[in-house]
């Protein structure tokens, strides 16, 4: 099968769902959204092992493939825990259908913004990304639902116009837009790398930026909240990789490795004092999104670096999905704080085994998956010419920070404690998502260590 | 070629004219008559472009600009603004005035600013869209009213599109145009459920 025949097979899958979702019946635009979400992700799989191509189109290199595949398992993750947990929604603010619309559109905006080969339409997509999910997030009747969405359309529309600023520049210096067989922007264009960091971080998350991102991740269904966080911020992140590739410039590399390194150490520090375990779980994506923003930065020195960021966005997809949709499950039976949600243990161990696995796998604990993506990104950091051992120490501590807040919390969840009675009434199809979402994180460490140590090509 | 940077320098400084009323304004209603006018006439600039440098996407864009955000959203608030009397008239609670002195002040900032961007841009006709998006940020980060905000949400929305057109007149800018209305009328469409069901949105910070 040609390549691009299976790009075009990822898109239209869930392009014809979201127009089977405008019929009224919700249920027709549910099946249809599981079956295009299922098919994507085995194509989205067929295609990560082939080669790269680009077309007028479409650009498909090893990352925009590892891309596809991130967006991918969220989106099945997301679609299937949507239908199980339909009836526990609240009275809806749009139509029930029009859920699985936006759903489905909000795929087809990632997977356009990260194979495309312009760096305008990777803005326009992101930027179509923003729309879908602010509706995606007042899908339910609330009045804290419609200030998360107006403060993620106001600050990241503001934050994007910064990059769209950037994009118009850069085509006036190179002629076009495109960011594929490009040189370096000549001196100056420092302007265009630091404008694209603040416009494309606002979407991303990155500190001092990141003010919609607990909001919106907090009050979104919690299959909208697992994509925002799994697929939405490493996608804006690698939009921007791409015209950090072309700007190549080392101060850009010094101030992209800072805002990352002070993300980290914010959400870290945040973390530690949430009470709602839904913007708990979004600090932790800020601080997953700070480790992989001194990813991109280390391409500068080394390109191996990128692979290191892929591995944490994979496995991060993984792991903080299962723990949203859980989030939400829990969410949906009144336990919303992280004080009092307690004994998980007892009243659902399947439920305990996804909390811990998760957590300890999204902050890095050895062995598992993200372990392999952090320590990487460490050892590049530690090779860099100038003041490597500062850097260092400062992402050490940040990453520490979110180790220890975020497994504080899932432990005092997880384990019992005296008299302890907490009545969950919770059914297979309730905690079916995450779990599963966990075995499959372990079977991708599983691979990671295949890779590492028989070195599989891909 | 004179008079055709003639009429873009004279629509550019209305345009700004309009910004500073914009920022100034505690009055809603007046507030929307003049993003009204400062869309208008950025319709104005696009067209007058778009028929110089040939790109006919700026042509439709620019009757795209007048439609919209000239005419149709600017409408869909007035008529909002009249049914809901607490907006009638003021702002309820408004940091107008000082936003005229911290506009000011930006606005000086950003000719600042833009001279150090000479030197890769060689034009100066991107000067006064530079300074108006910086307006429309502080717009945004200093009023609390949701209608005030979408304003300077505007307003950055006006002045990226009369950079683009100024620096890069290409076609892709007739697609931008068209999601930063589809965005404008999302957030409009947000303001009114809001005041259907709770009453008008009034955010006391735009942080977490």
């Amino acid at each position: 099968m040609d390549a691009v025949w299976v790009v075009y097979g990822i898109l239209a899958f869930p392009g014809v769902a979201s127009l089977i979702s405008l019929s009224k019946q919700w249920k027709l635009g549910a099946a249809s959204t599981l079956f295009a979400s299922f098919i994507s992700l085995i194509l989205s799989l067929y295609l990560f092992f082939q080669g790269n191509f680009s077309t007028s189109w479409f650009y498909v290199d090893f990352v925009s493939r590892a891309m596809l595949l991130v967006i991918s398992t969220t989106f099945i993750m997301g679609s299937f825990h949507a239908y199980f947990c339909m009836d526990k929604m609240k009275e809806f603010f749009l139509k029930p259908n029009y859920y699985w619309l936006l759903l489905n559109l909000f795929a087809l905006t990632m997977y356009l913004a990260v194979t495309t080969p312009s760096l305008g339409y990777g803005w326009m997509w992101l930027e179509a990304s923003t729309v879908v999910s602010a509706a995606l997030i007042i899908v339910e009747r609330g009045k804290s639902h419609i200030e998360s969405a107006w403060r993620y359309i106001i600050i990241a529309s503001t934050g994007l116009g910064m990059a769209l600023l950037a994009i118009i520049i850069y085509g006036r210096v190179s002629g076009n837009l495109l960011w594929i067989h490009q040189s370096e922007l000549a001196t100056g264009a420092l302007l265009v790398g630091v404008l694209g960091l603040l416009g494309f971080g606002t979407k991303v998350g990155l500190f001092p930026m990141h003010t919609w991102l607990p909001d919106a991740h907090g009050t979104a269904p919690s299959p909208v909240s697992a994509m925002l966080s799994g697929a939405l911020l490493p996608s804006a992140l690698i939009v921007f990789y791409r015209l950090y590739g072309i700007v190549w410039s080392e101060t850009l590399f010094t101030i992209t490795l800072v805002f990352g390194i002070l993300t980290v150490i914010v959400a870290g520090t945040m973390i530690i004092s949430q009470k709602k375990f839904k913007r708990l779980l979004a600090y932790s994506s800020m601080d997953v999104m700070g480790i992989a923003t001194v990813g991109i930065a280390l391409t500068y020195y080394s390109s191996y670096a990128i692979i290191y960021v892929l591995i944490v966005f994979g496995i991060h997809a993984l792991a903080k999905s299962s723990l949203f949709l859980m989030a939400g499950t829990l969410k949906r039976r009144g336990l919303e704080d992280v004080d009092k949600i307690r004994s998980l243990i007892r009243k659902s161990p399947a439920m305990a085994f996804t909390a811990v696995v998760s957590a300890l796998t999204v902050t890095g604990a050895p062995p598992f998956g993200m372990f392999i993506g952090e320590i990487g990104i460490l050892s590049v950091l530690a090779k860099i010419p100038h003041l490597s051992w500062l850097a260092f120490s400062f992402l050490l501590l940040g990453i520490l920070l979110s180790f220890l807040g975020l497994n504080y919390w899932i432990l005092k969840m997880v384990f019992p404690e005296e008299d302890e009675d907490l009545s969950l009434n919770l059914k297979a199809k309730d905690v079916s998502v995450p779990l599963l979402g966990s075995f499959f994180m372990l079977g991708l460490t599983v691979l990671i260590y295949s890779w590492l140590i028989w070195g599989w090509s891909l | 070629m004179i008079y055709y940077n003639a009429i873009i320098d004279f629509l550019g400084v209305l345009i700004l004219i309009f910004g500073f009323a914009i920022i100034a304004e505690n009055f809603i209603r007046t507030l929307i008559r003049h993003l009204q006018w400062q869309s208008s006439l950025l319709a104005l600039l696009i067209l007058a472009v778009g028929i110089y440098k040939g790109v006919y996407e700026l042509v439709i864009l620019s009757v795209l600009t007048v439609l919209f955000r000239g005419w149709l959203i600017p409408e869909i608030l007035l008529k909002d603004v009249k049914k809901e009397g607490i907006w009638e008239h003021r702002e309820i609670s408004t940091s107008a005035r000082h936003s005229l002195v911290i506009g000011i002040i930006v606005v000086i900032s950003g000719f600042i600013l833009y001279a150090g961007l000479y030197p890769l841009l060689h034009t100066w006709k991107a000067a006064i869209p530079f300074v108006l998006i910086l307006l429309g940020l502080t717009i945004i980060i200093l009023r609390k009213n949701a209608i005030a905000q979408i304003s300077g949400y505007i307003v950055e929305e006006n002045a990226l599109l009369y950079i683009g057109v100024v620096l890069a007149p290409m076609g892709f800018l007739l697609e931008v145009g068209i999601l930063l209305d589809i965005i404008g009328a999302v957030l409009l469409a947000v303001i009114l459920g809001s005041e259907k069901e709770y009453g008008p949105l009034e955010l006391e910070e735009l942080s977490g």
